[in-house]
């Protein structure tokens, strides 16, 4: 069982601190006036639009940033990019409402001053600073859900986010309304405004000197076989502490490569002295690894992060191509108590490596079945297929690790075999 | 995932075919009413907009008159020498009713050019929205 009580914690107190500003608006005139008129209601809902709007984009850069503590509250590092996704379409649909519900209250007047307050002015510096929010906003919101720009180009893009925010957040302390005149939201929004301004420049402007990385060197490497790179790192200083089936983001630095950051599960037991991950190629940064990489080579890592862990007594792992190496980490580290049926998904016996531990550990532990199924000639790995084999799937926690798509068919059809959705654990890898 | 993107894409469209329409509707307006500010300088009536004279009609009101219209459902305001009605325009005002209140029925010259003390002028585009209010000039 996932450990609800700190999801439902985390979005708890992400209520609260979004919902305080909409109480106080409440509670500082009398909502009868707020909605008296077909006016004043427009002006109304175009303040609450505008204060809830502004309150969610500041969790969602908080959101955004990668930290820790908050990876532990959302349930793992895919989750909280999930929700700062979620919350982030959210709040741009307030924020675009935001201007419209006071244009229709212009409207009223005439189509004139309708005109007039949607054209940005200098006379009116404050209100142009919502407009030159809302429109950065507007071009960078449109790449990210309307282009498939290359991972590097469009994470650079979202970036300027950020910019967008300080600006919004400018206008939101500069124009005459019930922030301007009440201390408390002055003080409430710019407060938790300037926590985002500030988890935002930790993670972009001070990346370097701010977020904790290790440093590790390249001390082999092992072609598998024609795809797949066994990388094993040796630390240079402090040694990363991780649990088996976590991941953290290698930055490999070595002039041919490009200096980026990508995801990898370790595959080593946690208590080994060296790192050990497995790349494949599927990618323009990951094909060139396996030429480019040399011994020697030094890497910064980010994390660890993850939280797949280990839970119940009786568990299957689904893993499809590279998506078993966080099992293979967590195979090494298994208490011999837990039943554990691992299936793995390849097109064919060509694609398998590293299996000889598997296969002994399987030898070894009675508790533990080693079950490769390879589509070419057994067809494609289904839940049916599972259930089968393994005899049953009720009581049991399924982890499932591999193509985006292979997870959100087997998630589906293992939901529609009864599965609860809190006993299915994946690890997603994009949104 | 894709939920949201619905959402977006409803509000986005939502947002230009809006932005559109009215700033569309709004330079069809504002030439017009231009053009029809041309052909009327002539005109006697008291609602005559034009920039250039400070007379405003045949209409003339005493400060004692002024001064009886001074609630938020009833409001005119002596602004450099002209009598303007904003009854009507009470709730719209962006710095809301409140601030116009006090001026009701009286002298509110400084208070228009100050925003109320805060030394801060209305824009040309409310001088310009104030016009329509104009009724009569001071005796």
């Amino acid at each position: 069982m996932q450990n609800k009580t700190k999801k439902y914690l985390a979005w708890l107190v992400v209520g609260i601190i979004n919902l305080m500003p909409l109480v106080f608006w409440c509670l500082v005139s009398p909502l009868n006036m707020r909605f008296i008129s077909l006016t004043a209601t427009l002006t109304s809902l175009g303040q609450i639009f505008g204060l809830l709007g502004m309150s969610l984009m500041a969790t969602v850069i908080i959101l955004g940033a990668r930290l820790k503590l908050l990876e532990k509250y959302f349930n793992g590092l895919n989750r909280l990019y999930i929700n700062h996704h979620l919350l982030g379409g959210i709040a741009f649909c307030l924020l675009i409402f935001h201007p419209l519900w006071l244009v229709f209250k212009y409207a009223l007047i005439s189509s004139q001053s309708a005109a007039f307050f949607l054209l940005p002015s200098l006379e009116n510096i404050p209100k142009t600073l919502g407009g030159v929010a809302l429109g950065i906003m507007m071009v960078l919101l449109m790449i990210t859900f309307y282009t498939a720009w290359k991972y590097q180009h469009w994470k650079l893009s979202h970036k300027f986010l950020g910019l967008a925010f300080i600006v919004a957040f400018l206008h939101t302390l500069l124009i005459p309304s019930d922030v301007s005149r009440h201390l408390f939201l002055k003080v409430y929004l710019g407060g938790w405004g300037l926590l985002a301004i500030g988890t935002y420049l930790y993670r972009t402007v001070f990346y370097n000197i701010a977020v904790k990385k290790y440093e590790y060197t390249v001390d082999a490497l092992n072609h598998l076989n024609r795809e797949n790179l066994e990388i094993i790192l040796k630390p240079l200083d402090k040694k990363l502490v991780f649990q088996a089936g976590q991941f953290a983001f290698f930055n490999f630095l070595n002039q041919s490569l490009k200096s980026e950051s990508h995801p990898f599960s370790f595959t080593s037991r946690p208590d080994e002295e060296n790192l050990k991950i497995v790349v494949k190629a599927l990618g323009d940064y990951t094909i060139d690894l396996p030429e480019r990489l040399k011994n020697g080579d030094k890497v910064e890592i980010e994390g660890p992060f993850g939280c797949f862990g280990v839970t119940g007594q009786r568990q299957i792992w689904v893993a499809g191509g590279i998506g078993i190496t966080p099992f293979l980490s967590m195979a090494k580290n298994l208490s011999s108590d837990r039943q554990i049926d691992l299936y793995w998904s390849l097109k064919n016996s060509t694609e398998i490596f590293l299996q000889d531990d598997l296969q002994l550990l399987a030898q070894q532990n009675s508790n533990f079945n080693f079950l490769p199924v390879f589509s070419d000639t057994e067809g494609f790995l289904t839940a049916e297929k599972i259930k089968n084999r393994s005899g049953y799937l009720s009581g049991k926690d399924i982890f499932l690790c591999g193509p985006p798509a292979m997870m959100k068919v087997l998630k589906k059809q293992f939901m529609d075999l009864g599965i609860a959705k809190n006993n299915i654990y994946s690890e997603e890898f994009s949104l | 995932m894709i939920k949201i993107k619905k959402y977006v894409s409803g509000s986005l469209f939502i947002f230009f075919v809006v932005a559109v329409a009215v700033l569309t509707a709004g330079l069809v307006f504002y030439d017009q009413s231009n053009k029809v500010n041309n052909n009327n300088s002539n005109s006697a009536t008291v609602k005559n907009i034009d920039d250039n004279t400070n007379n405003s009609g045949n209409v003339f009101y005493t400060t004692t008159e002024v001064a009886q219209h001074n609630k938020v459902s009833d409001c005119w305001l002596i602004i450099s020498g002209q009598v303007y009605d904003v009854s009507s325009y009470m709730d719209q005002h962006p710095g809301l009713a409140e601030t116009i209140i006090p001026s009701c029925g009286s002298e509110a010259s400084e208070a228009f050019a100050t925003k109320g003390g805060t030394s801060k002028d209305h824009s040309g585009r409310a001088y310009a929205l104030l016009k329509n209010y104009l009724i009569g000039s001071l005796k």
